[in-house]
């Protein structure tokens, strides 16, 4: 789940072993969960809470959720990433041999409290999935704003690229010229990908300058022609 | 017509290129809408696709047209339901 501030995930071994989740499974299938539920509510607005689960060997600060008499749940937050993990899930009974507080010192000492490289390699997937759902969004918009307007306009796409994008009309044909700055996209991949938003299967060629003026240093561009529709 | 009901819109859109993708081996030739929001979203092209309005697709919708379209498979889902902002 995404929320404007920061991430709340589950890490995969809550997910399976403590919250009953399948290998395959979302967070939407054990959204009922008590301690789910408390997760959602209080990690939304706050990244820590009053109480942390103390004598870990690892020295992390794991948040104690609780939700009702019994239900507990641990959150670590990673600021660099900005992201609350839930990191366990169990119930409180002093004395119990399943007791969530010694049950979340094991699985420190085993180091399977954290958030695994599973988890993380989840993240990066998850990443270029919202990053390539994004340019399909941003690159029409930035085309319209480019067609509306009068010469060349300048964008993010994909929340950190900047583009410019200029559309000439002439005798019904169209040519698109868009610049990338280099300095914030290098990677290939994401210029085929951004090309490709804006016209799918367009016969783009390399040009060494946009319509009213010649490349930047750090530019790189390119054109499509087209028939105005 | 707000920008965040543009990208819903588009959002919208996309996946029922994509659903049809999944579907249909044919490609697109076209979306359509009905001429209200074909004026509304003003896009005449999206993703390469034209965009041309077409007054058998009901508001907030949107149809993929493709050769091997036929009632069964073409693609038509509903759009953000919400109005527009003024």
């Amino acid at each position: 789940m995404v929320l404007p501030d920061r991430e709340l995930r589950v890490t995969r071994r809550c997910f399976i072993e403590d919250l009953g989740g399948k290998k395959d499974g979302t967070l939407e299938d054990v959204a009922k969960h008590p301690i789910v539920r408390a997760f959602l509510r209080e990690r939304e607005t706050k990244t820590a809470g009053t109480r942390q689960v103390g004598q870990l060997s690892s020295g992390k600060e794991i948040w104690v959720l609780t939700q009702a008499q019994r239900n507990r749940g641990g959150t670590w937050y990673e600021a660099q990433r900005e992201i609350v993990w839930l990191v366990a899930a169990g119930h409180h009974e002093s004395g119990s041999q399943d007791d969530f507080f010694p049950y979340c010192r094991q699985l420190d000492k085993d180091r399977r409290l954290a958030p695994s490289t599973e988890d993380y390699k989840e993240i990066l997937l998850a990443q270029k999935e919202r990053l390539a759902a994004r340019i399909l969004i941003d690159a029409p918009l930035l085309r319209k704003r480019a067609r509306g307007g009068d010469g060349e306009v300048s964008g993010q796409i994909g929340g950190k690229f900047g583009v410019k994008v200029a559309i000439e009309v002439a005798d019904e044909i169209e040519e698109i010229s868009v610049a990338f700055d280099l300095r914030t996209l290098q990677d290939p991949r994401s210029m085929i990908a951004i090309l490709a938003a804006l016209e799918a299967d367009g016969d783009w060629e390399d040009t060494d300058k946009m319509p009213t003026r010649p490349l930047e240093h750090y530019e790189q561009a390119f054109s499509h022609m087209g028939i105005v529709e | 017509m707000t920008q965040q009901f543009e990208i819903k819109n588009l959002i919208e859109i996309r996946v029922g290129i994509d659903r049809h993708n999944e579907r249909c081996p044919v490609p697109p030739e076209a979306i359509l809408l009905n001429p209200l929001d074909f004026k509304l979203m003003d896009h005449p092209r999206l993703w390469g696709f034209p965009v041309l309005p077409d007054p058998s697709v009901p508001t907030k919708r949107c149809r993929i047209q493709c050769e091997g379209s036929s009632e069964e498979i073409e693609a038509e889902l509903e759009m953000y339901e919400a109005e527009a902002d003024p």
